[in-house]
């Protein structure tokens, strides 16, 4: 089972500015100090194996869109603004060798997590099948999505969408068997609610939970969530601030801390935490920071048991 | 976990000693209670804890100890006040990596700590 990161940034979709690329480029060349390439494969070879991550890649600014790629139908979480290039990427293959099924499963309707939808090219086209799925009540799925197509939002109505699109609710605390996966959902702290999705097959499991404050403030939720998360292979996790930052001036503001995720992951014997859903204020450097910091609060509280570590970035691939 | 309180002056210092995690934050909470019940009945509260002997801490810990904060100074036109003392090194670096060390008053020592706070310089200086 492989997972493609489409888009991995909180709140809004940012972009590197001009400066930073310059810092990039300059790192780069830095780097290089005068040293000649014979062809294009010396100079990828040079950028993979000595330039830095921060300055040969990065973290990239679109925001929440996972692809669990398996079987012949697509299934994805969420339709932020990585949608748009996932959109991009399966338009280049064949018609013919396209698959037309996708299953979208939603976190919740906040704008960053359905803004990719408008500019998915296969919601005009007809023969193609969309299934969005979500814990939310169906009406309160279609209300979103019919108002993002709609006047002043954007200028291809609804009623102009030539897809096939349906909406399904998924009921809480129950397993769904969908595209031959086992899917769970909860209910997560988040304005307007959010929910988390605990999806298994081939004895694999993954978790994706993001817009999720976990405040550690009644054992029994805290508790759970671990069972929630109890043994998964990978937990996807909105790891936004800083504890101090979550539980000071942006309490209730929806989202937890990558300290938090720490703790959580290793009381439900997780493999591997994934830290999702960044500050959208966090340039390249500061995420790096975040993610070393995160690695040694794990060293610190682990007590000897392993959890590995990553920060998602824009078309990261992990493999499970 | 264990807790033990002294008054220096004006000051109230909370010796904490042991594991502050989520097995322990309910009763780190429930020890810290009455002196923020204190603090609530307008009987503002400058509280310093010397965590010379805490060795082990997680998020759970670090959340009752914002909420004390908040606790203090919403009392009393926020002249009530909370900090930490003597933190032991892993113990710092969870301070700073959590970004608590921009968020509380950290003392490297208790005498410090008690200097700074006490408005009676002779409690203080003893
Ligand atoms: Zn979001
Ligand atoms: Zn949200």
């Amino acid at each position: 089972m492989r997972l493609r990161f489409w888009g991995t940034r909180g709140s809004i979709p940012v972009a590197s500015s001009c400066q930073m690329i310059r810092n990039k480029v300059k790192q780069a060349l830095l780097l290089a100090d005068g040293q000649r390439f014979e062809n294009e494969a010396q100079v990828d070879r040079f950028i993979d194996e000595s330039i830095h991550f921060l300055f040969g890649h990065g973290y990239g600014g679109d925001t929440s869109c996972v692809q669990i790629e398996t079987g012949n139908e697509f299934m994805l979480c969420d339709m932020g603004s990585g949608l748009r290039r996932f959109g991009q990427h399966i338009m280049q293959a064949q018609d013919s060798e396209r698959p037309k099924v996708y299953h979208f499963f939603m976190s919740h309707m906040h704008w960053d997590h359905i803004m990719g939808f408008p500019f998915f090219p296969p919601i005009y086209i007809a023969g193609h099948s969309i299934r969005i799925y979500g814990g939310h009540q169906t009406s309160v799925m279609e209300d979103a999505f019919h108002r993002q197509q709609s006047n002043p939002c954007f200028p291809v109505y609804w009623n102009e969408l030539k897809a096939d699109i349906r909406f399904t609710h998924l009921e809480e605390d129950r397993w769904h068997e969908i595209n031959g996966f086992r899917i769970k959902v909860m209910r997560q702290a988040h304005h307007g609610g959010s929910f988390g999705y605990r999806f298994e097959k081939d004895g694999k499991t993954i978790v994706y939970s993001t817009d999720a404050e976990h405040k550690q403030e009644n054992e029994k939720e805290t508790k759970a969530v671990i069972d929630f998360f109890e043994d998964a292979d990978l937990v996807i996790f909105d790891a936004m601030y800083s504890l101090a930052d979550m539980v000071t001036i942006k309490e209730d503001w929806g989202h937890s801390s990558n300290i938090v995720g720490v703790d959580l992951c290793l009381r439900a014997n997780v493999k591997h935490y994934c830290m999702f859903h960044h500050e959208p204020a966090y340039d390249d450097e500061m995420l790096y920071a975040v993610f070393r910091e995160t690695k040694r609060y794990k060293e610190i509280v682990s007590e000897g048991h392993s959890l590995q570590i990553s920060t998602a970035y824009d078309d990261m691939v992990i493999d499970l | 976990m264990e807790f033990k309180t002294q008054q220096i002056e004006d000051v109230t210092l909370i010796h904490v000693k042991g594991r502050i995690d989520h097995r322990t934050a309910k009763d780190f909470e429930n020890a810290l209670k009455p002196h923020l019940d204190e603090c609530i009945a307008g009987d503002f509260k400058k509280i310093l804890m010397d965590m010379g002997e805490v060795d082990f801490m997680t998020s759970a810990g670090l959340r009752v100890l914002m909420i004390a904060a908040k606790t203090c100074k919403t009392c009393d036109k926020e002249k009530g006040e909370i900090a930490v003392a003597a933190l032991q090194p892993l113990i710092k670096e969870i301070f700073k990596i959590s970004r608590f060390d921009l968020i509380l008053k950290v003392f490297t020592t208790v005498q410090s700590g008690l200097e700074n706070m006490s408005s009676t310089s002779a409690g203080a200086k003893k």
